[in-house]
């Protein structure tokens, strides 16, 4: 300290440099705090959470590079046209087979926008799901009353979500978010009446997607945990916050969720087909997105810092909540095990962590800020605007069936037609949902409806794909006349080199996607 | 008159009884000799000392060292690779490994194994107690650190790093409890030991590093009069730490490579295909149960790190590091694991409430009792000279070395990647094309070798091209594609492996 003549004691010169510092800061976040609280800025940064995602899928469009949705297209025009919901196996050649449509009414859906817009129809999906997407982990994560951590929690959720495609899946994702939000809601409020959404939720998305079953899981979970808190609470071992759900309430809510899954076209049929239709063994077996997270790709560890910093905000507030506990236990057990369902410890973990946050922050909305519904009118506004202009910006239905003859063996199907080649087809199971979309008058061998196929003839097939069996072996492949394969793939190559086989096949067209050969 | 007891009294007199049960030394030295006894029990049945590829290349590569008084430079034993600069990074194992080979056999190799494996169990237990004080949970988390990452691998090298990171790890945090830097002082001789050893060395003085940085950045923070109220501030002499850090890696240079170790960890680090295509170094598979202990641990850590009233950022940071890094690549899950299972443990109890440490005689008759039951067990479960050679000849191709040992055809030999440790030991006199030292044959080398290997293609690969005996495994494609290939003929084979020599 330096003691000045008059005897005012001065700051010594780090002192007044660590001031000035102080100040400068906080006059700069003052600014940036303003900024951020200030309405317009929010409602923008919300537009532009929930578009970011349809705008890119406008400028780069990645909507076609899975398979699936072709079927779904077929599917969905099919339906239209026959009004009726398909039972057997439509355009396969099992058309005798049973066979259950889980996303019918996505389908049915699917059909109506194809007709009214053509393949425009598909991006424009995606980007409606994107923008449902984002809207529902804002939502989760905290939504208005933590803004900012619920804007970057959301965009990190999204970004684990990093390549989604316009298939059900994607209402799966979004109603298991709902379902999740209003049950920490209600558990949070004591109140049952946000659960009272559920049994029509449930209803839909039994008509919409197999995986419907992980929203019962998810009930499940929470029926547990009420039961184990109580039990726990009576033998006086456990002191932790007390909730008071009303257990007879939400018995009767789980099971009417239970129930309404069985309104559907397929009745009690519905619920044992989806678990074989989702976690067959036939898809363990062959396909990568059954297999557990590479982390070879940001994505992966994205994810699991958001489960590692859910665990750290619980931990944090010293929670002993069941729920929340079981929450990121077993669904942390699924995502780590099946990649494609690694969405399922996402929700959880935003959600855990936005109230974490909230309730350890200040949780406050901003002042001065509009009402909630006006603020809603004002994002939809914005929203409806962005969505629009990025349609708007989408490449014509001729440019789009360009952009696909590059990746999808759309000549290869011309040529097929042109020349009336004789079925049956032996197709690449990877081009089985655009070749019923392309050629319905040749049924295909083999396509993503695995359940339609079972176990056994998928697994023969993808044996025969890799080599291990030859075609004429297998009663189901033995009478296939035409063969369409990727021009790169092992099959292909043995099928025109290895002299033997080369005798039973003669090929008689091919470009760079495919291969076209026919029985000698 | 109700003669009958509540039922919370009956519960609570089971409780205390069971307390007090849990408190006497005989029950604890039960449960630990029950605890190492599993463990043992576990790799003696899974036969984990003997299926690993790559123990054979080290237990050669330490014959050789010894054969010839000095460390290779280059690839020995490799006929692709021979002139290629090579480091035997392990070399102090290799050769402790090549010695208990030649006095005790392969029945002593495998004790090896078994000890190897069962020292990394107790370092963790005893480290564990030590910083909890709590026998009973130093006991859950040593079965399940365990169970976390000692069973994702074969006993090999790593397993020192896995001792020697524990220790390293317990003495720092134990300094940062007490605030007694000089606890700190033996890591010089600590790394100077490890880096003779093994090369994850490197992952020692990494964590050294970061908390020196954490330690900084706290500092520097507080200094800035940031709000770092909530943050756990060490005490420790931020200088002392940093020479203490130099005078570590000073040591870890102390050693026949010098120097040129930090290289090879500077090409580990810029390999990208042996990533994709190595077992070991794929993600976790999540197929076992294993790989969900290790992660539960680890979520309890985070919860535990969380539920502190400061927040360590040091254990923080190195957990989120350590996580990240394991979750990438199995081989690296006791990365993640130990710190976690530490920060578990590592929890101050007051004096009254420690749990007391055994007496010598105790932990004499405990490991006297052990070993007594190991071994009658082991004998029990065909760990006999003849068990471990039929094991051996189940995992690797025995019968058709020792045909290619009756017949010596023209080589040079093609063999399978996994065996390629196998036959530089068993085979000599045929040097392999290639075997598990990735680091040898570079990248690019493994992941082209592997490619044709699958049989994905057959022209054009030169080291097929020059082959004179090729050496497949019974069901790879390769094999499929050389049984209708005109320039091999297919000469043997059984219940493992092909032979198809040049025509």
């Amino acid at each position: 300290m330096i003691r000045a003549e008059n005897g005012i004691i001065e700051s010594t010169p780090t002192a007044i440099t660590r001031a000035s510092i102080k100040n400068g800061r906080a006059k700069g976040f003052g600014l940036l705090q303003h900024v951020a609280q200030a309405p317009p800025a929010r409602l923008l940064v919300l537009v532009l959470l929930l578009t970011t995602g349809a705008v890119l899928e406008a400028r780069h469009i990645r909507s076609f590079s899975r398979d699936e949705i072709w079927c779904h297209l077929r599917t969905g025009t099919w339906i239209l046209q026959n009004h009726a919901i398909p039972r057997t196996g439509l355009f396969s050649q099992l058309s005798n087979s049973r066979w259950i449509d889980f996303s019918w009414l996505y389908d049915a859906f699917c059909g109506v926008v194809y007709a009214l817009l053509g393949l425009r129809a598909v991006p424009l999906l995606l980007m409606m799901f994107r923008v449902a997407l984002a809207a529902v982990t804002f939502l989760i994560a905290g939504g208005r009353h933590r803004f900012w951590w619920a804007v970057a929690l959301s965009a990190s959720a999204q970004f684990t979500f990093l390549d989604p495609q316009p298939l059900p899946n994607l209402f799966s994702i979004c109603f298991f978010g709902l379902a999740l939000h209003w049950i920490l809601e209600a558990r949070r409020r004591n109140d049952l009446t946000r659960l009272l959404w559920l049994p029509p939720l449930f209803w839909l998305w039994a008509n919409l997607d197999a995986q419907f079953v992980l929203g019962l899981v998810l009930l499940s979970m929470l029926l547990l945990a009420e039961i184990t808190e109580r039990t726990l609470r009576l033998l006086g071992a456990w002191n932790a916050d007390s909730r008071r759900i009303p257990l007879v309430q939400l018995v009767a809510i789980a099971a009417a969720c239970v129930v309404v899954t069985m309104i559907t076209p397929y009745s009690i049929h519905l619920i044992p087909a989806a678990l074989q239709s989702a976690y067959g063994p036939t898809l363990f077996k062959n396909f990568a997105f059954m297999a557990a997270m590479s982390f070879r790709q940001p994505e992966h560890f994205v994810l699991t810092l958001l489960l590692f910093c859910a665990c750290l905000g619980l931990g944090r507030r010293r929670s002993h909540d069941l729920l929340k506990i079981l929450l990121l236990t077993l669904w942390a057990v699924l995502a780590f095990r099946i990649q494609r369902d690694s969405w399922t410890i996402v929700l959880p973990s935003i959600a855990i962590l936005g109230e974490a946050i909230r309730i350890h922050g200040d949780g406050s909305v901003a002042a001065g800020q509009k009402s909630a519904g006006e603020q809603c009118v004002y994002v939809a506004a914005g929203v409806a605007i962005m969505l629009t202009l990025s349609f708007f910006s989408l490449p014509t239905n001729q440019a789009l069936e360009t952009q696909l003859e590059r990746v999808l063996p759309a000549k290869a199907c011309d040529y097929i037609q042109n020349n009336h080649l004789a079925g049956p087809i032996f197709n690449h199971y990877g081009w089985g949902g655009y070749l019923m979309w392309k050629l319905p008058e040749y049924p295909v061998s083999i396509d993503e409806r695995l359940d339609l196929y079972g176990d056994e003839f998928s697994g023969a097939y993808f044996e025969v794909v890799m080599g291990k069996r030859r075609m004429e072996t297998l009663p189901g492949f033995a009478s296939e006349q035409m063969i369409l394969l990727p021009v790169n793939l092992p099959m292909a190559k043995a099928l025109t080199t290895i002299p033997v086989l080369q005798q039973q096949f003669r090929e008689v067209y091919r470009d760079k996607i495919a291969i076209v050969l026919v029985r000698r | 008159m109700n003669i009958y007891p509540k039922s919370g009294e009956v519960d609570s007199k089971v409780v205390w009884e069971l307390e007090q049960l849990s408190h006497k030394p005989i029950v604890r030295l039960a449960a630990l000799g029950i605890l190492f006894t599993l463990f043992s029990v576990i790799i003696l049945l899974s036969k984990g000392y003997l299926a690993d590829p790559d123990i054979w290349w080290h237990l050669k590569v330490g014959d050789w060292i010894v054969q010839h008084r000095a460390v290779p430079v280059e690839g020995i034993l490799s006929r692709t690779a021979a002139t290629r600069p090579w480091i035997a990074y392990s070399w102090g194992f290799e050769v402790i490994l090549s010695r208990v080979y030649a006095w005790f056999g392969l029945m002593g190799f495998a004790y090896f194994g078994i000890l190897l494996s069962v020292l990394v169990s107790i370092v963790l237990f005893v480290t564990c107690f030590a910083l909890s004080r709590r026998f009973w949970r130093s006991w859950l988390l040593t079965l399940l650190g365990t169970f976390a990452y000692v069973y994702s691998l074969y006993p090999r090298p790593v397993f020192l790093s896995m001792m020697l990171f524990n220790v390293m790890l317990y003495l720092l945090l134990k300094a940062q409890r007490s605030g007694q830097i000089h606890e700190l002082y033996c890591f010089p001789l600590l790394f100077l030991v490890w880096a003779n050893l093994h090369i994850q060395f490197i992952y020692g003085l990494a964590t050294l590093g970061l908390y020196i940085v954490v330690t900084a950045a706290v500092r520097l923070a507080s200094d800035l009069s940031l709000n770092v109220s909530a943050l756990q501030a060490s005490s420790l002499s931020l200088f002392r730490l940093s020479v203490i850090l130099v005078v570590s890696a000073a040591a870890s240079c102390i050693g026949p490579y010098s120097y040129r170790l930090f290289l090879v960890v500077f090409g580990y680090s810029r390999a990208k295909q042996t990533y994709s295509v190595i077992q070991e170094l794929l993600s976790p598979s999540f197929n076992a149960l294993t790989c969900f202990i290790l992660l539960f641990v680890i979520m309890a850590a985070f919860y535990a790190a969380g539920s502190r009233k400061r927040i360590d950022l040091f254990q923080l940071s190195l957990l989120v590091i350590a996580s990240l890094c394991a979750f990438r690549t199995v081989r690296d899950a006791w990365f993640a694991a130990i710190p976690a299972i530490l920060l578990l443990a590592d929890v101050p109890v007051e004096p009254i409430d420690q749990d007391p440490a055994f007496t010598p005689w105790q932990l004499l008759s405990l490991t006297g009792a052990t070993v007594a039951v190991v071994f009658l067990l082991g004998t029990n479960t065909g760990f006999t000279t003849r068990g471990v050679d039929y094991c051996v000849s189940m995992e690797f191709p025995v019968d058709a070395a020792n045909f290619l040992r009756r017949v010596e055809p023209p080589g040079p030999i093609y063999n399978e990647f996994d065996w390629g440790g196998f036959l530089t030991w068993y085979l000599p006199q045929y040097p392999v094309s290639i075997d598990g030292r990735n680091d040898l044959y570079g990248d690019k080398f493994v992941a082209d070798y592997l490619i044709f290997n699958s049989g994905d293609r057959t022209d054009g690969d030169p080291h097929l091209d020059e082959a004179g005996i090729v050496l497949l495994k019974r069901d790879a494609s390769l094999a499929q594609l050389l049984k209708h290939d005109s320039r091999f003929r297919f000469v043997y084979e059984d219940r493992l492996a092909d032979i198809f020599v040049r025509n």
